[in-house]
């Protein structure tokens, strides 16, 4: 039996009540036309609701004992579908507060401790990035590693531009176009294909560049661009130069990192 | 009141560790980013910087001797150099001497180029290219010559 179904204790104005023309089809009449339900134990008559007159009650000394309570509980009860009972809107009243309170502890209790599972996400979540960022920096070359490569690929790629041979200029194009970027990659196949291409076969001409020692000037502050000094030599035998000459070569050289490898992006003459 | 203060205590501290964890790791990672950067970086670090100025300077100072003022020059020249280099140039200092007054004309050098090799121990190695001027009573400068050392 919920509270609902339990009989309500009467309340004054329903102890005269009598009885005229079937109290339940008064009642039933009565709820349709106020678009209620007439309620048991009420007499089928409809209990008023709160008017001024219990407004003013209430702040009586002493209404509480002798007056209906009506408390905004009771209301928002009546709202919901029926007038409340005097025995409802006690209960109402007193258990409502008492979800309410309940419901915001539980509540309360979960949104304070939001911050705290938001600082344990992150804490994760950085601690997380940083064991990847340590293994990633653990397995990458150093410093001197970097520029061993830097300076070796370098090496390479002057050498190949101080050397050809009239016997495979083609090839000696393409292996050393691979060492070599942007506007400086053009320049070289245009000096070949304009001047050594159309003169190295007919002097036979054949000539080895070698990088005797290089160190590094400069490198850019994000790591991309170098400035490096290479010393070494040219040997050149041709028809007219059957015994080798050697001709010493000062160059100031810029490299660019480009996808990982350094390639040579300018080479001048000091 | 306090029953909710201290209720809500226990969650406000766990925040504030976790808070300081994060942090931490927050900072963590900066520092690991800005060593990573850093070491990725191949160029040269303020000791192979200051060494390879070093030699540019004192390579010029041993190529730029002026008649007038030879005395200073030479002092110049050797308070750059130490070890043997330093004796043996001192040993040098009269016939540098007379081959200004036998010629009338000063000499100076600047450095086209300069590179650093390598680094091991308190040595350090660096790559210098230099061309050298005398400079007659006019003030002209001409090239006489270069070199890499």
């Amino acid at each position: 039996m919920t509270d609902d179904e339990k009989p309500q204790r009467a309340g004054p104005d329903t102890a005269d009540s009598t009885p005229v023309r079937g109290a339940a089809s008064q009642a039933a009449s009565r709820a349709r036309r106020m678009g209620t339900r007439p309620l048991p134990g009420s007499g089928g008559r409809p209990r008023p609701g709160p008017g001024p007159e219990a407004e003013a009650d209430r702040d009586r000394p002493g209404a509480a004992a002798d007056a209906e309570p009506v408390r905004p509980a009771a209301r928002t009860r009546v709202a919901g579908g029926r007038r409340p009972l005097p025995g409802d809107a006690d209960r109402v009243s007193d258990e409502a507060p008492a979800r309410r309170a309940e419901r915001r502890d539980r509540a309360s209790g979960w949104v304070r401790w939001v911050p705290a599972g938001v600082a344990a996400a992150l804490v994760v979540a950085l601690a997380i990035v940083d064991v990847i960022m340590l293994q990633d920096w653990r397995n990458q070359p150093g410093k001197a590693e970097r520029r061993e490569k830097l300076v070796a690929s370098v090496n390479t790629g002057v050498a190949r531009i101080l050397s050809y041979d009239y016997r495979h200029l083609d090839a000696d194009e393409s292996a050393t176009a691979a060492h070599l970027t942007g506007v400086f990659k053009d320049q070289y196949v245009t000096s070949m294909n304009t001047t050594i291409k159309p003169g190295a076969p007919a002097a036979h001409a054949v000539v080895i560049g070698q990088v005797a020692s290089s160190a590094v000037t400069s490198v850019s502050d994000d790591g991309k661009q170098a400035v490096l000094l290479l010393v070494g030599q040219q040997t050149v035998t041709n028809t007219q130069q059957k015994t080798p000459r050697y001709d010493l070569v000062n160059l100031r050289v810029t490299a660019q990192l480009v996808h990982g490898q350094w390639l040579v992006s300018g080479l001048s003459q000091l | 009141m306090t029953d909710t203060r201290s209720e809500s205590r226990p969650a406000w501290l766990t925040a504030g560790v976790l808070g300081i964890f994060v942090v931490a790791l927050a900072a963590g990672l900066v520092a690991l980013l800005v060593v990573r950067n850093h070491h990725a970086n191949p160029g040269l670090n303020g000791s192979e910087q200051a060494a390879v100025d070093a030699a540019s300077r004192e390579t010029v100072n041993l190529q730029s001797f002026r008649l007038a003022h030879f005395d200073s020059d030479f002092a110049r020249a050797t308070a750059g150099l130490t070890g043997g280099l330093l004796s043996t140039f001192k040993g040098k200092q009269a016939s540098l001497k007379s081959g200004l007054q036998k010629s009338k004309q000063d000499t100076t050098a600047t450095a086209s180029q300069v590179g650093f090799k390598q680094q091991s121990g308190k040595d350090a190695i660096a790559l210098i290219t230099i061309n050298n001027y005398r400079v007659d009573a006019k003030g002209k400068k001409t090239l006489f010559g270069s070199g890499r050392f």
